[in-house]
C-alpha cells in the first residue's frame, strides 16, 4: 500500500442506493465532451446511480476520497452538433468522490425528508438505504411517498436501466474486465478509470469518448493497488460479484420500483442467513 | 454522541463565569482582582471555583473570573491569525480579555464592578465565541489565496513588462479548408488518442509516474467563494458512513479544479455558423491560387469565340436607294471577315438610308445595337463565329419581315 495514505477507514459495508442526477452539476464542469468524433451540443442528462455495498474513506495529504463500490452505471441523453440526439450508458462499479466534491453535495439544499438523516434528497444527490425497516410503520410511509415523488417517478429511467444492465450475463464482470471508477478525484477529475483489461480490442466500445466526462483512463487499477492491498481487492470484487448476483435474481414491479429496496433486501436478509 | 467542542463547553460555563461578588479584602487595601492575588489560594474570605476540562478551563476567585479555552488549531497560519485577533481585541478594552494564561488561546476575564456592564460582557464574549465556531479560518485562507494569486500576477506582469519587445509578424495565411474542418480539435481538451495507439502505446510509457496528474490552475471568483463560505458553515447531510468523521471539517473546492460560477448558464447548444455565415465570416473573396500553379498548358478557347484578325480589303458603295439591296449588302459584310469597327459604320450609314426610304420598320432599332455593339469591339479583328451567326440570323429575320410585301407592291406600282 502506498506511503501517501494518511488514514484509511477500512472497507465497510452499508448497501445503498446513491443518485447523482446531473454528474456535471455538481461538478460543475461545462464541459460537454464528444461522441463519435463529433461535437456533444447539449447535455440532457448525465445521472449517476450507484447500488453499492462497500466504501471507504482514505486521508491523503492532499485531502480525503471517499470510494464507493457496487453496481453503477453513468446513463447520458444528449445531442451532438449536426442534431442527433444520442443515448449512452458506461457502466460503473466504483466512484471515487473528493472531499471537496462531498462536502459541496452534502451542503446542497434538501429537497424534501429535511428530518431524516438515512433518507437524503437533496438538490445535487440522492441516498436510499436498502434497510428502512428500523424505521417506524408511519415514516416509512411518509418515506415510500417522498421517494416515489422524487425518486422512482423522475429517475425512472436511469434506475430501470441500471437494473436492466445488471440482469446481462456479462455485465458488472470484474473478474474480466477489472474496475471502472468514475473519479472527482483533483488529479483525475470527471475522468472514468478503467482496468488494463479494456487495453484489448474486445472492450474498445467502452473506451470510446461520451458526453459529460472529461476522458476514459487506464489508471484504475494503478490506483487501487496504491490504496488497497490484495485481499481487499479481493474483497472489493466479491462484494460486486454478489451485488450483481442479487440483481440480477431480483424481479421488480415497474411501476411501483420501491419494491427493489424491499427485494433486494430480502435477498441481502436471504445471503446473510446462507453465509 | 459527539463530544462537545470547546467553545460549546465555553459557553455552557459562562453563567459561572458571572458569579463575581463584591469582596473586602483584609490583607490589600484596594480593589485588588482576586484571581491575580498571590494570597489567593490560602484567603479564606472568597469562595473560589476551579473547572478544568482540558481545553477550557474555568477559576471564578471571589470578585473576578478567568475562563481560558485552547483551540486544536491545525496548522501555523490559524494560530497566527488567533492570536493577532486576541491581541486586537485586548488592547480594545472594550472586551472583556486578558493575555491568555499559558496553555491556552484565549483567555476572558471579568471582575466585579467593572465599568462595562456584565450584560455587555456577556454579549462580547457570546458573539466572540461564535464568530470563533463559525471556522473564520476557512474565508481567512481563501483571502490568502487570492492575494496569493494576485501578487504572482503582479509579478508576472512586471517580468513580461522587462523582458525585450518581440516584434509582430503576419499570421501565416491559413487554408480554407482548415478553418472549418478541424473545429472538433480546438475543443478536445481530452482528444484521447485513437484505440489502436492507445493500445500499441499504453500508459505505462506516456503517463506520469504516479496517477496524480496536474489539473489547469484557475482561480475561483468571489461569487464562488461567498458560495463556498456560505456553505461551510451548513451542517453537512450523511451521505457516507465514512464520511462521519469530518462532519464539523469543509474541504474548500481547490482553486486548481475550475467550475463554473453558481448560476451560470452554459449556453445549451453550441454555436455552429451555418455555411453562408461561416463564408461571410471569412470573406466573400476566394483564395487567391499562386499562378504558379496554374497549369500552364495550351490556351484553350471554343471556337465560336475565337478571335480572329480582320482582313483588308476594297469594299463595293453601298446602295443606298433600295432597302432591301442594303440588307443585302450587309449581309454580304457580315459573311466576309471585315474589321468590326469599321462595319459599325456601314450598319449605322445602311439604317440612315433604309430610314429615309421607309416609312415603318422594326429593325432599325436592332440595327444600331449592332452597329454599337460593333464599335465597342478591339480594333483590327473581325466577327467571331458566334457573333456572326447571331447578326446573320437577325438579318434574315428583318429580310423576312412582312413590311417588304407593301414595300414591293408600292414599288412595283410606281414602276
Amino acid at each position: 500500500m502506498s506511503g501517501l495514505v494518511l488514514k484509511k477507514s477500512g472497507l465497510v459495508p452499508t448497501t445503498k442506493i446513491l443518485i447523482i442526477p446531473r454528474w456535471n452539476d455538481l461538478l460543475g464542469t461545462t464541459f460537454k465532451g464528444f461522441y463519435a468524433n463529433r461535437i456533444v451540443s447539449k447535455i440532457h442528462l448525465d445521472s449517476v446511480i450507484m447500488l453499492s455495498n462497500l466504501e471507504c474513506a482514505i486521508t491523503e495529504k492532499t485531502g480525503t476520497s471517499y470510494f464507493l463500490f457496487g453496481l453503477g452505471l453513468y446513463f447520458l441523453k444528449f445531442e451532438l452538433d449536426n442534431g442527433s440526439y444520442i443515448l449512452d450508458q458506461r457502466e460503473l462499479n466504483g466512484l471515487l468522490m473528493a472531499d471537496f466534491v462531498y462536502d459541496y453535495m452534502a451542503t446542497a439544499k434538501q429537497i424534501t425528508l429535511t428530518n431524516d438523516d438515512d433518507v437524503i434528497i437533496n438538490e445535487l444527490a440522492i441516498k436510499i438505504p436498502i434497510d428502512l425497516s428500523k424505521k417506524t410503520e408511519t415514516q416509512q410511509t411518509f418515506i415510500k411517498g417522498a421517494l416515489m415523488r422524487n425518486v422512482f417517478i423522475p429517475y425512472k429511467e436511469v434506475i430501470l436501466r441500471l437494473l436492466e444492465q445488471g440482469k446481462k450475463q456479462d455485465s458488472y464482470s470484474v473478474d474480466q474486465t477489472g474496475y471502472k471508477i468514475l473519479s472527482s478525484h483533483p488529479n483525475n477529475f470527471n475522468r472514468i478509470l478503467v482496468s488494463d483489461a479494456f487495453k484489448t480490442v474486445k472492450h474498445s466500445d467502452y473506451i470510446q469518448p461520451t458526453a459529460g466526462v472529461s476522458n476514459i483512463q487506464f489508471l484504475a487499477d494503478k490506483l487501487l493497488e496504491e490504496f488497497f492491498s490484495s485481499q481487499e481487492l479481493q474483497i472489493i470484487k466479491q462484494s460486486i460479484k454478489s451485488l450483481k448476483g442479487i440483481v440480477a435474481k431480483v424481479k421488480v414491479d415497474t411501476n411501483y420500483l420501491f419494491s427493489l429496496l424491499e427485494m433486494i433486501r430480502a435477498e441481502l436478509q436471504v445471503k446473510e442467513v446462507i453465509t | 454522541m459527539n463530544e462537545m467542542t470547546p467553545i460549546e463547553r465555553a459557553k455552557l460555563l459562562l453563567d459561572k463565569f458571572f458569579t463575581t461578588r463584591s469582596t473586602t479584602c483584609i490583607q490589600f487595601v484596594g480593589e485588588r482582582a482576586c484571581i491575580t492575588c498571590e494570597k489567593r489560594d490560602s484567603c479564606k474570605t472568597i469562595e473560589k471555583k476551579l473547572e478544568d476540562y482540558g481545553n477550557v478551563k474555568l477559576l471564578v476567585a471571589g470578585n473576578s473570573a478567568m475562563l481560558s479555552i485552547s483551540f486544536s488549531l491545525k496548522i501555523d497560519i490559524e494560530q497566527f491569525m488567533l492570536e493577532k485577533i486576541v491581541n486586537s481585541l485586548e488592547r480594545a478594552q472594550e472586551y472583556p480579555l486578558m493575555k491568555a494564561e499559558e496553555g491556552f488561546d484565549l483567555t476572558f476575564y471579568t471582575k466585579y464592578g467593572q465599568a462595562v456592564s456584565q450584560e455587555q460582557q456577556f454579549i462580547a464574549i457570546t458573539k466572540i465565541l461564535d464568530f470563533l465556531s463559525e471556522s473564520p479560518w476557512i474565508e481567512m485562507k481563501m483571502l490568502i489565496n487570492k492575494w496569493i494569486t494576485e501578487v504572482i500576477e503582479k509579478l508576472n506582469v512586471q517580468i513580461r513588462r522587462d523582458l525585450p519587445k518581440v516584434t509582430l509578424t503576419t499570421a501565416p495565411k491559413v487554408e480554407r479548408s482548415k478553418i472549418f474542418a478541424p473545429k472538433s480539435e480546438a475543443l478536445t481538451e481530452p482528444s484521447s488518442p485513437p484505440l489502436k495507439e492507445r493500445i500499441a502505446e499504453p500508459t505505462t510509457t506516456s503517463p506520469p509516474p504516479d496517477f496524480r496528474e496536474p489539473v489547469t490552475k484557475t482561480e475561483p471568483s468571489d461569487v464562488i467563494y461567498q458560495e463556498f463560505i456560505r456553505r461551510a458553515k451548513i451542517p453537512k447531510q450523511s451521505f457516507f458512513l465514512t464520511a462521519e468523521e469530518r462532519k464539523n471539517e469543509f474541504a474548500i473546492w481547490p482553486p486548481s479544479v475550475k467550475r463554473k460560477e453558481f448560476g451560470e448558464r452554459v449556453p445549451s447548444t453550441i454555436e455552429i455558423p451555418s455555411v453562408t455565415e461561416a463564408t461571410k465570416k471569412v470573406g466573400p473573396e476566394k483564395p487567391t491560387i499562386p499562378e504558379s500553379y496554374i497549369p500552364k498548358g495550351e490556351k484553350f478557347e471554343l471556337r465560336i469565340f475565337e478571335k480572329k484578325p480582320a482582313e483588308e480589303r476594297t469594299l463595293s458603295p453601298m446602295p443606298t436607294d433600295d432597302p432591301f439591296k442594303i440588307l443585302n449588302y450587309l449581309e454580304q459584310l457580315v459573311k466576309s471577315n471585315y474589321e468590326m469597327r469599321k462595319m459599325a459604320d456601314l450598319f449605322d450609314e445602311g439604317r440612315e438610308e433604309i430610314e429615309k426610304t421607309m416609312f415603318y420598320t422594326d429593325f432599325l432599332s436592332e440595327m444600331s445595337k449592332i452597329a454599337d455593339m460593333l464599335r465597342k469591339a478591339d480594333p483590327e479583328l473581325t466577327l467571331n463565329k458566334f457573333n456572326r451567326e447571331n447578326i446573320l440570323k437577325k438579318i434574315s429575320n428583318w429580310k423576312s419581315s412582312p413590311i417588304w410585301k407593301s414595300f414591293f407592291r408600292k414599288k412595283k406600282e410606281e414602276e
